[in-house]
């Protein structure tokens, strides 16, 4: 606003950073929109939010029982439950105690059980939102190393994704070509690729002036 | 001898302090003898800093436990090398490190002849002079590494057994000297921003140090991963904890820096961009030096924590307040002449490189802070593991890289898009080749896949382009090796970029490999035999052995392929005398062509015969370190000093920001 007698020339950077803070702006509009919406998805459905709660509380029985018997469950690795998927979603779970490790690499006790259950859960049929959502409500959710997509914690992922938009909107203005008043410089000679040759050239013709006369 | 180490502290924050406000109050007033003393003064500050460095390390090697920092971080059977290390291996050893090689820079750079830069040099002395004399003050009021303790201790506490390690022994100082060489730039962008002198002077002053800086940060954050990979145990190098992030931040942002300055020297554009860039650059390391060493976010590794929060969130406060304020009130100064004229331009792709290490870096760290964020706002905690930066961080670095194999090849001001097409039709072809080619191997998942594909087309267009280069020497004559030697050492911040660049391929080769990494465990009885990916661990037997500092149980294994032996492991558990409280398992590597086997002891019960091991097959993890060293030497070949190419290049800039906004001489 300073500079408003910038305004007649090019596209130059301060009149780019004017618009930077409109992208930033545009940014977070859409980002905090974004989150909104999806929290508001989450809110008005009812049904599919419930559904997963109710399988949830039905596994937990289930997996009580398994988990009375740890020999057995751990014994029986040869139930048809995938050894990968079991990792994966293990993977995606912290270890209550140490800080920053998943239950992979943690080699506690207590994330060899919860390990255990997430193998008894998933043999039970639980997918992994509910064994996910399962170890949430009870550790709460610092108990996920990645935040949910949905959501205020969706911010986590929409906010950067949001700037990175508005960072290519605000080159694609940049570099759009052909505003007027440039196109006559443009289409000039073939490149030059050197500083070097660029220097010669120079020099050269410098020289060739100086000696004519 | 704490008295004088402490004494030459105290004397070398007294000098940088002086330094500081007559540079400045010279400069202002234009003062040339004020300016000449205060110059003086921090010179004479980082002689004292080297003594008292001195004093530190002859304080460690005569075992003086009547220091505290001495006892604290060794003891009388911490070998040699560990003993020297120890100067950076606690809080108050780093600080004063830092201040030091702080002061050391700083000297370098002002003893450079004052001839063009004189108006910019008071300035860059008083900034220069008063960033040191912060470290200086918290080294000297609270973080003092040569207080002494009441009693005098037989035995010194030993260092941090996990810091015992080659890589960890250099890795510290890398980044020191990364972050303090970031100072550097940054004196010369305040200075030229005070002083109108936006011309350049400071561009061609910092841009230098700015390499460098890179330089040590890159080898810093190297030898980083390789510590975590050999010594920490959980198979990876790279695990997004916040110190790491903290470090990458700033190399994101000097990354940025490097590209775009390009464009400011060739075509005299972006030019408030590139100060910000500078100034942004060294607010990060600060930011991140404080978000880990204040214990705001919590880390693995947070060795050092401390007290010193307060003071150091203030100064971060002022030095990124202070900087934002410089530039808005310059920001008049600092319009660039001409514009980009054509998305198929040089320019173009700059901007292009400049936006995905922009967004790189924000995600970084909006994933650092968003637990800290979140808990203020929401008072929930959250935490923010290594799939968060995986997912997001990673596909935008991989669009940097298919871009390094385009923005080479697009020529400045406006390219021919079909020409460019041309010369990206091979990469593409032998890219989409390997692709076809993998899948009929049986490798299935989309993101490996297009990060092969990503590697391969920017490999293959960065080796053409230097071939382009060899061919039109071998015109002129010359063989091959003569055409490739004499064209790299012509132009050697292009070529060496380019071999920066095939660098950054391979190690993108390496990361991708990452996805392939298999991992099993089990509980093993002397013959038995654990498969892991495409080997396999038969465990052969136990071995314990003592050392003077250590207590050593080993298990050895072999390794199989098939049913061939092919190497051996031997994981072991260390327990280090005065720290049994605190057994470290470490891991044992064998490196194969293709990958890694890496195995890791997990209980070790002799009695009962059974050894329980954890076991990661780590494919391509060799292409990691070996893209970081080319990189590195690719990056000492572009800032070997080419005093030719500089004079042109500083010729080219100064005529640009003359006001000549005329890309081009029309004279001839």
């Amino acid at each position: 606003m300073r500079r408003s007698g910038g305004g007649t020339t090019g596209r130059t950077w301060p009149r780019g950073a004017a618009g930077a803070v409109r992208v930033v702006a545009l940014a977070t509009a859409v980002a905090v929109s974004g989150a909104v919406g999806a929290a508001r998805v989450r809110a008005q459905a009812p049904l599919p939010g419930s559904a997963p709660i109710g399988a949830t509380t039905g596994v937990t029985t289930t997996g009580a029982t398994i988990g009375a018997a740890p020999v057995d469950s751990a014994a029986a690795s040869s139930t048809p439950v995938d050894e990968a998927e079991v990792l994966a979603v293990a993977r995606g779970l912290n270890c209550p105690i140490c800080q920053g490790r998943n239950l992979v690499e943690c080699p506690l006790p207590v994330c060899a059980e919860m390990r255990d259950e997430i193998r008894a859960r998933l043999a039970a049929g639980a997918d992994r939102a509910a064994i996910i959502q399962h170890f949430v409500d009870y550790y709460g959710p610092a108990v996920r190393n990645t935040p949910p997509m949905s959501g205020l914690l969706g911010l986590a992922w929409w906010v950067p994704v949001g700037l990175l938009v508005g960072g290519a909107w605000l080159v694609a203005r940049i570099v759009r070509p052909g505003a007027g008043s440039g196109m006559a410089m443009a289409t000039g000679q073939g490149d030059i690729e050197s500083p070097y040759a660029a220097a010669l050239e120079r020099m050269v013709a410098d020289r060739e002036r100086g000696e004519t006369p | 001898m704490a008295e004088l180490g402490y004494g030459s502290v105290a004397a070398a924050f007294g000098a940088a302090v002086y330094a500081a406000v007559a540079s400045a109050v010279g400069a202002w007033r234009g003062a040339p003898g004020l300016v000449q003393s205060g110059r003086r003064a921090l010179w004479l500050s980082a002689v004292l800093g080297t003594a008292a460095v001195a004093v530190l390390e002859i304080s460690l090697y005569r075992h003086d436990f009547s220091i505290a920092y001495v006892w604290k971080t060794s003891s009388l059977t911490t070998p040699g090398l560990y003993l020297m290390t120890a100067l950076w291996g606690g809080q108050e050893g780093s600080l004063l490190f830092w201040s030091w090689l702080l002061g050391v820079f700083l000297s370098i750079a002002l003893a450079r002849p004052w001839r063009a830069d004189v108006g910019l040099l008071p300035w860059f002395a008083a900034v220069g002079a008063s960033i040191m004399s912060f470290f200086l003050g918290l080294v000297v009021f609270q973080a003092n590494p040569f207080a002494r303790l009441d009693v005098l201790p037989a035995d010194g506490n030993g260092l941090n057994a996990l810091l015992q390690h080659p890589g960890m022994a250099f890795h510290p100082p890398m980044l020191y000297l990364g972050f303090t060489g970031l100072a550097v730039p940054y004196a010369f962008a305040v200075a030229a921003l005070i002083t109108r002198r936006l011309d350049a002077s400071w561009l061609s002053a910092s841009r230098r140090w700015l390499l460098v800086a890179w330089l040590c940060l890159t080898i810093g954050l190297a030898l980083g991963g390789r510590w975590a990979y050999d010594v920490l145990g959980w198979g990876g190098y790279w695990g997004w904890d916040p110190v790491e992030n903290a470090a990458l931040m700033p190399w994101l942002a000097a990354t940025a820096f490097l590209h775009s300055i390009m464009a400011e020297e060739r075509r005299g554009l972006f030019r408030t961009w590139n100060v910000a860039l500078v100034l942004l650059t060294f607010c990060l390391s600060l930011i991140g030096t404080f978000l880990t060493r204040a214990g705001l976010v919590a880390s693995v590794h947070a060795f050092a924590q401390s007290d010193i929060g307060d003071s150091f969130l203030a100064f971060t406060i002022v030095v990124v307040a202070g900087s934002l304020a410089l530039l808005l009130w310059r920001l008049p100064l600092l319009r660039a002449t001409v514009r980009v004229e054509s998305v198929v331009s040089r320019e173009a792709a700059f901007l292009g490189n400049n936006l995905l290490f922009m967004g790189a870096l924000f995600a970084v760290f909006w994933g650092t802070t968003f637990p800290i964020i979140s808990e203020w706002v929401t008072g929930q905690k959250v935490t923010i593991g290594p799939a968060y930066f995986n997912r997001l961080v990673l596909p935008i670095l991989g669009a940097a890289v298919l871009l390094m194999g385009i923005g080479p090849l697009v020529a400045w001001r406006r390219a021919d898009a079909r020409s460019v097409g041309r010369l990206l039709a091979r990469p593409a072809f032998l890219s989409l080749a390997l692709v076809a080619a993998l899948v009929a191997g049986g490798v299935r998942q989309p993101t490996a896949l297009a990060g092969f594909a990503v590697s391969a087309f920017a490999g293959a267009a960065t080796i053409l382009e230097i071939a382009r280069g060899v061919r039109a020497r071998r015109r002129l004559g010359e063989n091959v090796g003569t055409a490739f030697v004499r064209l790299v050492a012509r132009n050697r911040r292009r070529y060496g970029g380019y071999i920066v660049h095939l660098g950054v391929v391979v190690l993108a080769v390496g990361i991708t490999g990452n996805a392939y990494k298999t991992e099993a465990e089990g509980a093993l009885r002397e013959g038995d035999v654990l498969t892991s990916g495409a080997y396999a661990l038969r465990f052969d037997g136990f071995e314990q052995a003592s050392e003077p500092d250590r207590q050593i149980d080993r298990a050895r294994f072999t390794v199989l392929q098939g049913d061939r032996s092919v190497g051996t492991v031997a994981p072991s558990r260390q327990l280090f005398r005065n720290r049994e409280e605190q057994p470290m398992t470490i891991p044992s590597v064998l490196h194969r062509p293709l990958g890694d086997v890496y195995a890791l002891l997990g209980g070790f019960d002799p009695e009962a015969g059974v050894v329980t091991v954890k076991v990661h097959v780590n494919p391509l993890v060799g292409c990691v370190w070996l893209g970081l060293l080319v990189l590195a030497l690719g990056t000492m070949l572009a800032a070997w000093p080419d005093g030719r190419e500089q004079r042109v290049l500083d010729a080219e800039l100064a005529r640009l920001l003359a006001g000549r906004s005329s890309p081009r001489p029309t004279a001839a």
